[in-house]
């Protein structure tokens, strides 16, 4: 009947009509996924993994609203960020602990490289995760699920409930601020000025 | 250099990477980019902090996260099905709800009773009690398609077998001119016991119902229901499970 190749739709039918189990398969394969974007709006793996619990729970419910015509990983992405910037507003006067950003830093960003290589990739992990962390939440969610998801501008608008001008908007505003946070880490050289 | 032209290059820059903008937009920039440095050196800026961010690597899940998401999945599944009085109703499929039944039996009657509503706040309730005694009323009227206030997964099978030769097709596309206004209208309450889906649906259409009528949609057994206020209207579509599945605009 059900297994782990079955489409998103049918685990969702299948949930919606009393299998548990089906919604759990379809848990697990976005696990990972939602956990992928609370980490980075959030910068932290414990709250990561906090906000990925409280997204499918959430998602226990308003599957029952899902929209069959979209996706269902727009639909995710959709709850996760609205989650996200759900919590991000309620700790907004909580600065980030700096001691969280360091050793996920090192994670966070491939290291494949030579010593120096690894050095360099990880401090620019770190400063884009930091910068991550200071920009405002709904600019971080358009850069996060468009240059770390790679979603396409239509998705992005129908996960952050938006217009398309307002997507390219924050997208842009959030890759200036990273990219100003980069040259001023001087990892980027000073370029063209006036 | 133009001034126009920067300013609208500047604010097009990050979009024109990703190559979301028009063919025309496209001209202007990439003339515009041929004779301004900055601009230039903006796009090389964008496209370096897009590479930095695109090229993150997504963490590791915790160690044995995947065990400690699905007893949360579990803790909230008991949690939902406790034992309470209104879980047995806010499980029922939608269209056996009354004020569902009530509409459908309306749209069944629709050419026969005349319903005619000021919708006010304060008469809301009152309306949709009307409707539920009007549905009852004309439950007689439609012996073969039993909607009744407590149907059975049977007599939905028997609507659907009944129905299911002659149900009207609609496409997306055809939902314009399907909403064409119908004078009538009818104002429906929420019941207490909705389940948040359906009241997050209620509270998004306004809801003064203008018809509301099993179709194919979109090759799909569906409900549709269309709803209007200050002369913007908005169809739901209910899928063959009473969910709410859609919602047009
Ligand atoms: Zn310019």
């Amino acid at each position: 009947m059900r297994d782990e190749t079955s489409s998103d739709n049918t685990l969702i039918k299948e949930y919606l009509g009393g299998d548990l189990v089906a919604f759990e398969t379809l848990a697990l394969r976005y696990q990972k996924r939602v956990f992928g974007i609370c980490f980075q709006m959030l910068g932290s793996s414990t709250e990561a993994e906090d906000v990925t619990q409280e997204t499918f729970i959430a998602l226990m419910t308003t599957v029952k609203s899902f929209n069959k015509r979209s996706s269902f990983s727009t639909w995710i992405y959709r709850v996760t960020t609205n989650r996200c910037l759900d919590r991000l507003r309620a700790k907004k006067s909580v600065p980030v602990d700096p001691s969280e950003l360091g050793p996920q830093g090192v994670m966070w960003q491939s290291s494949d490289g030579g010593p120096e290589d690894s050095a360099i990739a990880r401090d620019t992990g770190e400063l884009i995760a930091k910068t991550l962390n200071e920009i405002p939440g709904e600019f971080r969610a358009a850069v996060v699920l468009r240059d770390i998801e790679g979603l396409e501008y239509v998705a992005i608008a129908e996960a952050l409930d938006t217009t398309m001008g307002t997507v390219k908007s924050r997208i842009s505003r959030g890759r200036r601020l990273i990219a100003e946070a980069l040259r001023q880490s001087q990892q980027i050289p000073e370029q063209g000025t006036k | 250099m133009n001034e126009e032209d920067h300013e609208f290059t500047q604010k097009q820059l990050s979009s024109y990477l990703d190559g979301e903008v028009s063919k025309t937009n496209r001209e202007i920039i990439e003339a515009h980019l041929e004779t301004c440095e900055e601009c230039r050196a903006d796009l090389e800026l964008l496209k370096t902090a897009a590479e930095a961010l695109s090229g993150s690597d997504t963490p590791p899940l915790p160690d044995q996260s995947d065990t400690r998401l699905l007893s949360a999945i579990r803790a909230a599944d008991a949690k939902e099905n406790a034992p309470q009085p209104v879980t047995e109703s806010a499980k029922r499929p939608l269209w056996t709800r009354p004020w569902i039944s009530a509409a459908a039996g309306l749209a069944a009657v629709f050419l026969i009773v005349v319903v005619v509503s000021v919708p006010s706040p304060s008469n809301v309730v009152q309306e949709a009690q009307l409707s539920d005694e009007t549905a009852q009323r004309a439950a007689p009227v439609e012996e073969s398609a039993p909607i009744a206030d407590e149907p059975t997964a049977g007599s939905i099978e028997a609507i659907e077998e009944k129905e299911a030769l002659d149900l009207k097709t609609l496409e997306r596309e055809d939902i314009p001119d399907f909403l064409e206004p119908i004078n009538t209208e009818l104002t429906v309450a929420l019941p207490e016991d909705a389940e948040p889906a359906v009241t997050a649906a209620f509270e998004a259409a306004p809801p003064s119902i203008h018809y509301f009528e099993q179709v194919l949609f979109e090759g799909e057994v569906s409900w549709i229901l269309v709803a209007s206020d200050n002369g913007k209207k908005k169809a739901l579509v209910f899928d063959d499970n009473g969910i709410l599945a859609d919602i047009l605009y």
